[in-house]
């Protein structure tokens, strides 16, 4: 995200950019933290990490990483399974293996990893699954942490971090491609691969695994933007149809979500993106 | 004698009539209880669940997490612009 005005302030966070305005970023800077520490795939001393390499077959988590992976088991449900946080090991597989700035120029591209999600079970805090599965939160922690942060601003203004963004009053924002839209409530996502790429195999990968084969997806879309209740939600659903391709303007219109498809051949609106702004402009 | 060891004769047959009768209603009785239990409505023909919603059902009408926001045409320039997650 790219500031535009005075008042907002930016840090790194989870590597990415993190913008804020009407509050306090040391306080945003905390919560991001605290989610960092528990969340990182690259941290050995996260919560993540340490999960990812015990042994034991059943694991007592925080309370945080409960609620993490219980909103990530129903992101997964609600999703039909595309937004899923077992693909750590196909995440690897096409390279993305080590903090985004530390990625070598090329290198070997292994095996593609299937979806584990049926192997996992959250009873309370109690986590069962073989050991070995390495779990990926990332797709819902970060999405978390802007909602969280959003919900302790003081008043008026926004979050935002790598394309996730949550408003408290409305935000004009700038969307992939050019345009904007006002963000009256709740959160704006956008997901693509207009950034975190790298070479494998001597070819161009993403971060934007497709559980239905264990790759980077193939999608035709350049970037995915939704607009959800939370940032959560919006980030979700611009996951989901971003891997849906072709399929992703009528999965959102069937779910009452309005999105925007950035392809290379120009920019698709669906239904629910399209209603509401002409709504609003003949008023 | 020969009156007594008729008698006597009569009274084996008797008892082991007894015996078989008991037996046979005994059978009959285990046989329609098994029955019974395997095929008569009513009776639990396994181990007893908790009573609850087919999952399947509970799944349809699990309200979806994923809700619309309100969005607007802009009103002046952005104040930021999404880039890619």
């Amino acid at each position: 995200v790219r500031a535009a005005v005075n008042d907002v302030h930016r840090f790194r966070a989870m590597g990415c950019d993190v913008v804020v305005s009407g509050g306090d970023p040391a306080e945003t800077g905390a919560v991001f933290a605290r989610w960092e520490e528990a969340f990182s795939r690259f941290l050995p001393e996260s919560e993540l990490s340490r999960v990812n390499a015990s042994a034991a077959p059943a694991i007592r988590v925080s309370p945080l990483f409960a609620r993490a992976l219980r909103t990530a088991l129903a992101a997964a449900a609600d999703t039909d399974r595309l937004v899923d946080p077992t693909l750590a090991a196909a995440l690897a597989a096409a390279g993305y293996d080590r903090d985004f700035s530390l990625l070598p120029a090329d290198g070997p591209v292994g095996a593609a990893a299937p979806s584990r999600l049926r192997e996992v079970r959250l009873e309370g805090r109690i986590l069962r699954r073989p050991p070995g599965l390495a779990l990926d939160l990332n797709g819902v922690v970060k999405a978390l942490a802007v909602d969280a942060a959003a919900a302790a601003l003081p008043g008026d203004g926004f979050v935002s971090a790598g394309g996730d963004l949550a408003v408290r009053g409305p935000v004009d924002v700038g969307l992939p491609g050019g345009g904007a839209v006002r963000v009256v409530a709740g959160g704006l996502a956008t997901s693509g691969v207009l950034s975190r790429r790298w070479r494998r195999g001597g070819r161009e990968r993403h971060h934007l695994i497709d559980p239905r084969t264990g790759r980077p997806s193939d999608s035709p879309w350049r970037a995915v933007t939704v607009s959800g209740d939370s940032c959560l939600a919006a980030d979700v659903a611009a996951k989901a149809a971003f891997l849906l391709g072709e399929d992703g303007p009528d999965w959102l219109d069937e779910r009452g979500l309005p999105g925007r498809f950035l392809g290379s051949d120009g920019i698709v609106e669906n239904r629910a993106w399209a209603g509401p702004t002409r709504e609003v402009a003949c008023t | 004698v020969a009156e007594q060891s008729r008698i006597e004769r009569a009274r084996v047959r008797a008892r082991g009539a007894k015996l078989a009768l008991g037996g046979l209603t005994a059978l009959v009785f285990g046989l329609a209880f098994v029955g019974a239990k395997g095929h008569a409505a009513g009776h639990v023909k396994h181990r007893a669940r908790p009573l609850g919603a087919p999952s399947a059902f509970e799944q349809a009408v699990r309200q979806s997490a994923l809700q619309a926001g309100q969005i607007a045409p802009p009103v002046q320039p952005p104040s930021v612009v999404t880039s890619t997650s």
